[in-house]
């Protein structure tokens, strides 16, 4: 009896393995919607809930926007037949384990064979794990600490420059308002992206002449930042980098001001670039500065959205606010794959991977041009902008100056 | 020692306190387990942010609103949805309280985004300095909020002729019910009530942290760990473990590394669990103590 039921056991978990492999080889390429239209069935497992929540919905706005604007156009063409896009959504609550599970359901269940990555390197790592196990092609926005890349994947692809630059114009920027700013603290919550800013803008700190008087982590839930700030006050540092994403950069601004800590300059990854973080903090955020990977400013050019200008504008249409850089580095994940599958005139996952190896396109998020490693190096380093009655404003590099910055902080 | 950490710490741990009293309560009478209280809290939060922004309602003033609302939310919740799965035992009660808290998350995401969304009252930032140690205007009035609305719900729960009911519904429901307290009503109106003061609690938390969705999610290990050290069922238990906490927390982020806070407040909660089982206040069974 026993025996039997071992056997038939055997049986079932043989004959699922079987099937798992067979649907993982031959999966369907497209599918036909119900007006008789070719589909490319796209995953996106993004963080709608949690603490990522904000940043999650500004990449799906990214991705949308491309997806209407390559359906209106017709589709993408392969080979002369037009296929449109549709872009299936999971939500991952901001948690990295989740983000994989959706991710293996988008490739078994919805038999997707291209993911657009979710927010935040973290959960890429998790996410781009399950799609080189599936052979399945990421292409992710979002997402730029450097071991990410350094895993061997080949199926993942990034369009951000590496992260550990990311906040080094501030430093470059503090040199010329003032050369007495010496003193940096640098605070990151304990995340993979963070710590690789972190990391980066100490080293280049310390090279730079700067004395770093604070540096330190903390948990990325963490709801209260006002002994770190107290430590930091203490140090007397002059100018204080937050490495986190938008919640953390919004407390520290307002930890700071309860116990009135006021450095010359106050800079973090991630708040002048999305609405929210002026939005929340009113006339506290006055002169805060903040990395920007991209501005609407840039003179970049291409041929699905027209320049830099041009899709702030169609941008602005579709939302009714200004865009921010998550979202037009989604909707230029979009285009490399657009272009990718054009080219390689195929939707075989190693054809479209091949020919995005060699991919060098003009858009208007900048040049695209993948090393080995599948980092985007078209582009490199970031701009800095700066909190200025109420509006964004670039201050950094030279050439992108739309106004003097406010220095020091009020 | 540094006075300012130990002051972060307790202004901190007053919020604490008062957002744990809610679940210790429903715990210690109800003996529910109750994951939907992040989300009333969440709840409170947006009530203040939106009578605030809309209306310009001083945050303080928003209390008394957010605990009637609340209550009344939670009354209807009782007598509606857990009163018909009480009887199925704990972990019925867990899974419904924990849908319910994905619900009323969800519905508060789609009614009102992920935007984070902060109350910023003129007097915000300012404060007055002891010492060298800047006490912030704001966290010293939550502060006091806190233990006022504590000393209420005790002064209701041991002097009323309704809340020595709830006390004696605690100790034994069907005892209680023989001597003519209408227990449902009672359970009913001790979940309201917990629903009231962490309403309260959300709030006053709107003024200090910014308000999203997700925000009673990471209050609710908080309170977790706040009840099991104070004792389930104590007020004055939960106030003081919420104190505990703070100025744990505070100490550790700023003399041992702040990235080890959550890992020493969740020691605390396992030592606590191994020889105190009963929390520092609370008692061997069951009950709200004064």
């Amino acid at each position: 009896m026993m025996r039997r039921f071992v056997i038939y056991l055997m049986l079932v978990v043989v004959s699922a393995a079987f099937l798992l492999t067979g649907c993982g080889g031959k999966a369907d390429q497209s599918a036909v919607d119900d007006k008789g239209e070719k589909v490319i069935k796209i995953g996106a497992s993004l963080s709608f809930t949690g603490q990522m929540s904000r940043e999650g919905t500004l990449t799906k706005q990214g991705y949308d926007l491309w997806q209407k604007t390559v359906n209106n156009a017709g589709g993408i063409n392969v080979n002369g037949e037009k296929y449109k896009v549709e872009i299936i959504y999971k939500d991952d609550q901001s948690d990295a384990q989740r983000s994989a599970k959706l991710t293996e359901q988008l490739i078994t269940e919805e038999k997707v064979n291209y993911l657009l990555g979710p927010y935040s390197s973290g959960i890429s790592a998790a996410t781009a794990a399950i799609a080189e196990k599936y052979n399945k092609l990421t292409i992710v926005p979002l997402a730029n600490a450097p071991s990410l890349y350094e895993n061997g994947y080949k199926n993942l692809f990034g369009v951000l420059p590496l992260a550990t630059t990311y906040l080094n114009g501030v430093l470059d920027i503090a040199k010329t308002l003032d050369p007495n700013l010496k003193k940096v603290a640098i605070i990151s919550p304990d995340a993979l992206f963070s710590l690789s800013v972190a990391e980066g803008a100490k080293q280049y700190a310390e090279t730079n002449g700067f004395e770093v008087v604070y540096y330190d982590k903390y948990p990325a839930d963490a709801k209260d930042l006002s002994s770190m700030i107290t430590k930091i006050k203490g140090a007397g540092a002059q100018i204080l980098l937050g490495t986190g994403y938008l919640a953390d950069g919004v407390l520290a601004v307002r930890n700071a001001k309860d116990l009135g800590y006021k450095p010359a300059i106050m800079a973090f990854t991630i708040a002048t670039s999305i609405p929210d973080f002026r939005k929340s903090l009113g006339a506290d955020a006055e002169g805060v500065m903040g990395g920007e990977w991209w501005t609407p400013n840039m003179q970049w050019q291409g041929d699905i959205f027209g320049s830099a200008g041009d899709y702030a504008q169609l941008f602005k249409k579709e939302f009714g606010e200004e865009p921010a850089y998550y979202s037009a580095a989604a909707s230029v994940t979009g285009i490399i794959l657009q272009k990718a599958i054009e080219k390689a005139g195929s939707l075989e996952v190693d054809a479209v991977r091949d020919t995005m190896r060699g991919l060098d396109i003009q858009t208007f998020w900048g040049p695209i041009r993948f090393n080995e490693k599948g980092v985007n190096v078209g582009t490199s380093g970031a701009a800095v902008s700066q909190i200025q009655n109420g509006q964004v404003v670039v201050i950094w590099p030279q050439e992108l100056q739309q106004n003097k910055p406010i220095f020091p902080k009020p | 020692m540094d006075w300012q950490v130990i002051i972060n710490g307790l202004l901190l741990g007053g919020l604490y306190g008062l957002a744990a009293i809610g679940f210790s309560l429903i715990w210690g009478v109800m003996n529910i387990v109750d994951l939907a209280q992040g989300a009333y809290l969440t709840l409170g939060a947006y009530i203040t942010f939106w009578l605030f922004n809309l209306w310009g309602v001083d945050p303080f003033l928003t209390l008394p609103i957010s605990a009637l609302v609340l209550f009344g939310l939670g009354y209807l919740i009782e007598s509606q949805i857990i009163k018909r799965v009480l009887r199925y035992g704990l972990v019925m009660m867990l899974v419904v309280t924990y849908g319910l808290n994905l619900l009323l998350q969800n519905a508060m995401l789609v009614a009102w985004s992920a935007d984070y969304r902060s109350v910023t009252p003129a007097y915000s930032g300012a404060g007055l300095v002891i010492g060298g140690a800047s006490i912030p205007y704001i966290r010293l009035a939550l502060f006091i909020a806190a233990l006022l609305l504590v000393g209420l719900l005790t002064f209701f729960l041991s002097r009323t002729r309704m809340g020595n009911a709830i006390r004696a519904t605690s100790l034994n429901r069907l005892a209680a019910s023989f001597v003519g307290v209408r227990t449902d009503f009672i359970y009913a109106l001790t979940y309201g009530l917990a629903a009231a003061t962490v309403g309260m609690a959300g709030s006053l938390i709107s003024m200090v942290y910014t308000v999203s969705p997700s925000l009673g999610g990471t209050f609710m290990t908080k309170i977790f760990v706040v009840t099991v050290l104070g004792g389930f069922g104590s007020i004055s238990g939960a106030v003081v473990g919420g104190l505990i906490l703070g100025v744990t927390e505070a100490l550790t982020a700023s003399y041992v590394a702040p990235g080890l806070m959550n890992a020493v407040s969740f020691i605390m909660l396992v030592l606590i669990l191994i020889f105190r089982p009963q929390g520092l206040f609370g008692k061997q069974f069951y009950g709200v103590t004064n």
